[in-house]
């Protein structure tokens, strides 16, 4: 493949814009033998200080044109995932960004000190929009001025490229996008799941373990399309544009509504093949409709 | 991609209107299988309903003919579309994917299955059977529509219990009353079980110093099926965490676990 892919997020060079979102990959190795083509970037599953062992299950539940899933950021922490998970990213060719929660904004900023000394590490994701958890998470992403103090934090603890990752679970998503950009994020992620419910409707009880969850697939394409579009026009910073992507369709229209780059998530677990397809993809759309440059096609809906 | 296959459906087999056997075709899954290993099956929707693959134990496997067979119940939507397809579609499987069971040679070997949980334990005992071991196979029903299974495995020294029905000739009971009696007859060197959560969490309870010896195979909801989303997790022992247990993925770190290992929430 001649074509070149690559595209600069902020600080940040990627060798093409399809990126595995947080949580849909494991941690980069598992989906590995799945990925013929690697992805621009993998976001690796969220970590948080200590371990966290996650909801009871049931997890995971299907609902039309999507999933509703309630993992609660089950991770080995900090320090086992420093000593038994970073060796094995070394073999994975590609950008890899650290996704982080925490229970307070001093726990963010020692996650991504520690985290952006890690060779292996390009960037770090600050997931402020997890509905799964009951303290920090989505807490710290629907208020704008705890959305600031957070990404501030991390920017000043670590010196390599932060992202933000925005929730959807707001009346205004552009406060908070324009919070963090002022707080130097180098870059918007968005968006994450839409908390919602799914009910047995035999047992007459929710049917998660955690009774609700995020909600991601193709039904939220639309919101997140809608969402990065609004944000697009009052932010500087690139935006990494996902929610229910599966064909390479979705993928431009993603980049048309504003976004520079592009995350798989729940597309992933459908087929995890699917990332290295849409790099293809990504190629042979260009062949084809004429397009030299895919970049040009970054903005293009925006009203001008 | 290694483990992305493309196996054609060559029989469909409804066995009434509970559980159905499909046939897919694809000669390096069929020659990759292990006993107790799983696949991930596309729905074939043509839209986004259902969106995931879905998981089933291996059932049979023709190696002349490269082909496995599933044998599932149907549920829900998913397994719906997949007891209507007919041969000749494609589908997209993934698989094989899991630890499979640990098989032992010559030895006497107890297997238990609760309904469906007997898909994969037809399988093993067949491999188990050709490694010279001595296969007893007990298996709990619900009812009626249920005796199907029983058909399946008669072929094997094997004992069915129902818990409704009797107008079947089969005793009503629960499999671990089949369980209790046979070690009262004679010596397992292992025992393998498949079924619901509640009937393994029962016979863990029973089988006290035998969870050595006993393997499970776990049922959990999955996502992804191959390790990437840690939805479908169970209990098992953990010596290194302060409260001595932790969620592994069944998908990947199972679906067979040590009974000593797991642990089952009352």
């Amino acid at each position: 493949m001649t074509r070149d892919l690559s595209v600069q997020l902020g600080r940040l060079k990627l060798n093409n814009p399809i990126i595995t979102a947080s949580g849909t990959c494991g941690f980069g190795y598992e989906l590995k033998p799945y990925l013929d083509e690697m992805p621009g970037a993998i976001v690796l599953k969220g970590l948080t200080l200590e371990e966290r062992k996650g909801n009871p299950t049931p997890r995971i539940v299907e609902t039309p044109a999507g999933i509703i899933n309630s993992i609660g950021l089950q991770n080995p922490g900090l320090k086992r995932f420093k000593e038994a998970y970073v060796p094995k990213l070394r073999e994975l060719n590609t950008s890899l960004i650290a996704n982080i929660s925490g229970n307070t904004v001093e726990d963010y900023g020692i996650l991504a000190e520690e985290l952006s000394q890690i060779e292996e590490i390009a960037a770090i994701e600050v997931n402020i929009s997890c509905p799964n958890v009951k303290k920090g998470g989505m807490v710290f992403g629907t208020d704008p001025n705890e959305a600031y103090k957070v990404v501030q934090e991390v920017k000043e603890k670590s010196c390599i490229p932060v992202i933000a990752k925005l929730s959807p679970n707001v009346t205004d998503v552009r406060e908070i996008a324009i919070a963090v950009e002022k707080a130097g994020a180098d870059a918007i992620s968005m968006i994450n799941t839409l908390l919602g419910m799914k009910i047995d409707i035999k047992k007459g009880r929710p049917f998660l373990g955690n009774l609700m969850g995020g909600l991601s697939g193709p039904c939220i394409r639309p919101v997140a399309v809608r969402m990065v579009y609004q944000t697009a026009q009052v932010v500087k910073i690139p935006i990494i544009g996902m929610g229910g992507l599966r064909t390479i369709e979705d993928v431009i229209e993603m980049l048309m509504a504003g976004a520079t780059a592009v995350s798989i998530g729940t597309g992933t677990m459908v087929d995890p093949n699917l990332p290295s397809k849409l790099v293809r993809e990504l190629a042979g759309y260009c062949d084809k409709n004429g397009i030299g440059d895919w970049k040009s096609l970054i903005g293009v809906a925006l009203a001008k | 991609m290694s483990q992305i296959h493309s196996g054609l459906v060559v029989s469909k087999q409804k066995l009434n209107d509970r559980y159905c056997l499909l046939g897919i075709q694809s000669p390096d899954l069929a020659n990759e299988a292990r006993s107790g290993q799983f696949v991930n099956v596309e729905v074939p929707s043509g839209g986004h309903d259902p969106l995931l693959k879905r998981p089933f134990g291996i059932h049979k496997v023709d190696h002349n003919e490269g082909i496995i067979y599933i044998l599932f119940k149907i549920v829900g939507t998913g397994t719906e579309i997949l007891s209507s397809l007919e041969p000749g579609v494609n589908l997209e499987v993934i698989g094989p994917l899991g630890n499979g069971f640990t098989l032992t040679e010559k030895q006497s070997v107890l297997l238990v299955g609760g309904g469906i949980g007997i898909a994969p334990l037809y399988e093993l005992a067949v491999k188990l059977s050709e490694l010279g071991n001595k296969v007893k196979l007990v298996l709990g029903l619900t009812d009626e529509k249920d005796l199907i299974l029983g058909d399946i495995v008669k072929d094997f020294d094997s004992e069915l219990i129902m818990v409704h029905g009797d107008k079947t000739g089969v005793r009503n009971g629960l499999v671990t009353e089949l369980v209790e009696e046979a070690f009262i007859n004679e010596e397992f060197d292992q025992i393998y079980v498949c079924g619901p959560n509640a009937m393994m969490a029962a016979l863990k309870k029973m089988l006290g110093d035998k969870n050595k010896i006993a393997q499970f195979s776990l049922e959990e909801r999955m996502g992804c099926g191959v390790g990437l989303c840690f939805s479908c997790t169970c209990k098992v022992k953990d010596e290194d965490a302060t409260d001595g247990w932790k969620n592994e993925r069944v998908c990947t770190c199972g679906p067979v676990f040590m009974a000593d290992e797991v642990i089952f929430d009352d």
